[in-house]
């Protein structure tokens, strides 16, 4: 009898002992833990990829907080000007081959450029797995389609005119769905690959975010001197490279006291490498407006805020619909906003304000609706979430018609 | 024999194997390992073993002892506590005090302090003559006021807004500390005062002391603030639809963890009536240890029409990520700030900056300029407009601004404000006095 109840509070005050280190730090991380955490050296994309994604997320967690906290891991990688390839794609598909250090100049001697819209994306991961090739190819598409179908439609309508020059010629006969949607206007598309330089994970985690967006803020500089209007470019980072675009638009408002009109980022990513007495990262402020897609926020991108809106597909969680790895988590950024891209995709991903997909889901969302990606509302501020499916299309665009009958009900109460 | 004795003792020994200390090879590893540059993608050397092993248990964490630590220690412990413990989740937010626990008072027109709790908050406004005609202003205490230098810090924003609202018995009335600072400084003031009303306001000053209610770090560090801003959102509602205080003229103000509070209140707000309310300020916002799952949380541009953010202690108490609309690193981002000798007066010094501008007259005390670090800033490379950091922040100023300040009251650098015409025009008159002053050299 005593001996049973004498050993009852031994367990309990060892139970107790125990559950009061959940309070001492040397449990959070032991030493053979951190032995365990692999050197930058021993990383690389595809460990990453052939991980399964929780395991590669907390890997990149675990290596995320641990270079945070003497904060000193100073970035070291600045690819040179002559090796960042940069593509000029021209409106058959067809692209123009330049670098770093001569894309401008090739640019702007290409006929009927920067007549509308200026797309200029920064790739944040190197494209040589399926998985990345295919979220740049989709972009590309996704433009080369918007760009097409804008061209032909002004064209077409210069030619109407043309024919009706007699009589008011408003409204157009065809009213095909894309004609409907078709919003903006046409545009050229140059892709600056910087992914291509990020060759190890190291690089990858040691690139001067910096260094490198001033890079290239430098030839924005170039490309408005040499009359193209800073109004018509829009900056597109993908991971690492949405941080890079931030600095960009920085060293462009530095040279010519204006902001640059629009930096989009696709998964900004984690930063690893910082200097710490400065502040690095895409963030409000960096453009007049600065929108975030947030896809991977517990694997490789980054939880923080890093615009005037932040858009959150599924929101702040460690699985991500349909993805199999950290790097597919990460590219359904690209892969959602190109979709949007998509002449009739713009309102594919209705968004409403909400802090979580619980919230979302609870109808607890309160403001008005928005739409991720292209068609983005530049007064848009705050947090958004939405939901997405698994598999291309990846836009819910039923929700929109749910909100419409919530709308509407909530009225007649 | 008996299964539960059996039991019980196999639970034993497994509970106290848990129980220990991870000792064993430890001296082999700090041989092993070396802190060379060369070794920079090692993991162990961002952090060593040893260095873990040295952080206290959360119960030894007072804040009396961040108090006696140097800056530079301060924010290497609180560093190494908070990242270590985020990416296993270690916190949760579980300490919610109870609201009726939660006191405050309302500053009257003759300076007189009307106590409140939470529950009975908006019962006590109702009461109060005349709430609402003007400004609103919140402010939500995050450190306990027991410690000497909290409740100085705290002191200084309620007399700087008594005095702004003229919320005094005696126009002018100042405690000895002031008369024993900076008196031609204080004189101004008084005269400015007694002649003119300064920049129209009156109003009405609402303090919450939440501070009172986290007595120890590992309550600091599992406050739910979710639940405590949902709570005052939830009052601020109340006073809008009971009291006919519009959203538009509150402006609430949080210091350290309370600025998250602050922020989660200004959601809930919105959530609830659809508008928002006008102004939140962070004074210096803590890191936040504890977390909900799968939430945003924390204060955020968005959560008012305009959120600005002062950090004194970046890589200290505070964060040092953007969470407003404008964020000011008095000094740059750093552990702490000229003057402070540890990272609790650090973080209490972003209340003493902001008080400093809400006097009369001080308004454009803290001139600070666009830049990414405070280096940028001295090199004159900042763009954009000038931002007033304080009460007169511009509301359409977004990024981030920094900024010098004196190690010693009065704070605010205090350089003569020039008139704006633009961006061109600033940089202008800055370039002509570096010329100026280079000649002076010369």
């Amino acid at each position: 009898m005593s001996l049973r109840t004498s050993l009852l509070l031994a367990c309990l005050v060892a139970v107790a002992c125990a559950s009061k280190d959940q309070l001492k730090p040397t449990n959070w991380l032991s030493t053979s833990e951190l032995e365990n955490v692999p050197s930058l050296n021993d990383v690389s994309f595809e460990r990453l990829e052939n991980m399964p994604l929780q395991k590669g997320a907390q890997l990149i967690e675990k290596l995320y907080h641990i270079s945070q906290i003497k904060n000193d891991l100073t970035p070291n990688f600045v690819p040179s000007a002559s090796n960042i390839p940069v593509w000029i794609v021209k409106s058959n598909g067809d692209r123009v081959e330049a670098k770093l250090s001569n894309y401008v100049q090739k640019a702007t001697a290409q006929s009927n450029f920067a007549e509308d819209e200026v797309t200029i994306v920064l790739t944040g991961l190197p494209q040589n797995t399926e998985t990345t090739k295919k979220a740049m190819r989709q972009l590309e598409q996704s433009y080369l389609q918007r760009y097409n179908v804008q061209s032909q439609q002004k064209n077409a309508q210069i030619a109407r005119q043309q024919r009706n020059k007699d009589y008011d010629a408003t409204s157009s006969e065809e009213t095909g769905e894309e004609w409907k949607s078709a919003k903006s206007t046409a545009g050229n598309l140059i892709i600056i690959d910087l992914g291509a330089t990020l060759t190890n994970f190291k690089r990858y985690a040691m690139l001067d975010v910096a260094g490198t967006g001033a890079m290239i803020g430098h030839t924005l500089v170039e490309l408005c001197n040499k009359g193209v209007p800073r109004e018509i470019i829009h900056l597109i980072g993908q991971g690492i490279a949405a941080h890079v675009a931030g600095a960009a638009g920085q060293e462009f408002t530095v040279h010519t006291g204006n902001k640059l009109r629009r930096i989009t980022g696709l998964d900004p990513a984690k930063l690893l490498a910082k200097r710490r007495d400065s502040l690095v990262g895409l963030s409000r402020g960096d453009a007049d407006f600065v929108d975030a897609i947030h896809t991977s926020s517990l694997a490789m991108g980054t939880p923080q805020r890093c615009g005037d809106v932040d858009f959150y597909p599924n929101g702040v969680s460690q699985t991500v619909p349909g993805a199999q790895n950290v790097i597919e988590a990460a590219v359904r950024a690209t892969r959602y906003f190109a979709e949007s891209v998509r002449p009739g995709g713009e309102r594919n991903f209705p968004a409403v304000v909400a802090n979580s997909l619980k919230q979302y889901k609870e109808n607890n969302g309160f403001g008005m609706r928005a739409y991720m990606g292209i068609n983005a509302d530049f007064d848009l501020q705050g947090d958004y979430i939405l939901e997405v499916n698994e598999r291309s299309p990846f836009g819910k665009r039923a929700a929109a018609q749910k909100q419409i009958n919530y709308h509407s009900s909530h009225q007649q109460n | 024999m008996n299964p539960l004795r059996t039991l019980c003792v196999l639970a034993c020994l497994v509970a106290a194997t848990l129980a220990s200390p991870n000792n064993g090879n430890q001296q082999q590893q700090q041989q092993r390992r070396s802190n060379s540059l060369n070794n920079y993608e090692d993991p162990s050397n961002w952090v060593s073993p040893n260095q873990i092993e040295q952080l206290p248990m959360l119960k030894d964490v007072t804040l009396r002892r961040l108090e006696e630590m140097t800056v530079d220690e301060g924010g290497s412990m609180l560093s190494k506590l908070y990242h270590l413990s985020q990416f296993n989740r270690v916190f949760k937010p579980d300490y919610v005090p109870e609201a009726s626990k939660i006191k405050g008072y309302i500053v009257g027109p003759r300076g007189q302090k009307t106590e409140f709790n939470l529950n009975t908050f908006v019962q006590t406004v109702k009461r109060q003559p005349n709430f609402g005609d003007d400004e609103v202003t919140i402010f939500i205490q995050g450190l306990p006021q027991t410690w000497g230098q909290v409740n100085k810090a705290n002191r200084k924003l309620v007399q700087a807004y008594e005095q702004r609202y003229n919320l005094q018995p005696y126009p002018g009335q100042n405690d000895s500390d002031e008369q024993k600072s900076s008196s031609e400084e204080q004189q101004q003031q008084r005269r400015k005062q007694n002649q003119e009303q300064d920049d129209t306001t009156t109003g009405d000053l609402v303090v919450i002391k939440l501070g009172d209610q986290i007595e120890d770090f590992e309550q600091f560090a599992t406050l739910n603030v979710e639940r405590i801003g949902e709570i005052i959102g939830d009052r601020l509602v109340q006073l809008t639809n009971e009291v006919n205080v519009p959203q538009e003229i509150i402006h609430l103000i949080g210091q350290g963890p309370a600025a998250h509070v602050a922020g989660i209140a200004g959601r809930q707000y919105t959530r609830l009536t659809g508008h928002k309310l006008r102004r939140i300020t962070g004074l210096d916002a803590s890191k936040l240890f504890a977390e909900p799952d799968n939430k945003l949380s924390g204060l955020a541009r968005g959560d008012a029409d305009f959120v600005d953010a002062i950090h004194t202690s970046a890589y200290g108490m505070g964060t040092q990520e953007r969470l407003a609309d404008v964020d000011f690193y008095p000094n740059g981002p750093s552990e702490g700030v000229p003057g402070a000798e540890n990272v609790v007066e650090a973080s209490l010094r972003a209340t003493r900056y902001f008080a400093e501008s809400v006097r009369p007259g001080n308004e454009r005390n803290f001139p600070a300029v666009a830049a990414s670090s405070y280096k940028e800033y001295k090199q004159n490379n900042g763009y954009g407009k000038r931002a007033y950091m304080g009460i007169a922040t511009s509301y359409d100023i977004r990024g981030d601004y920094m900024l010098q300040v004196n190690s010693k009251a009065p704070f605010g650098r205090n350089t003569p404000a020039q008139t704006q015409s633009g961006y061109h025009s600033v940089h202008e008159a800055w370039r002509q006095q570096q010329q100026q002053d280079k000649k002076n050299l010369a």
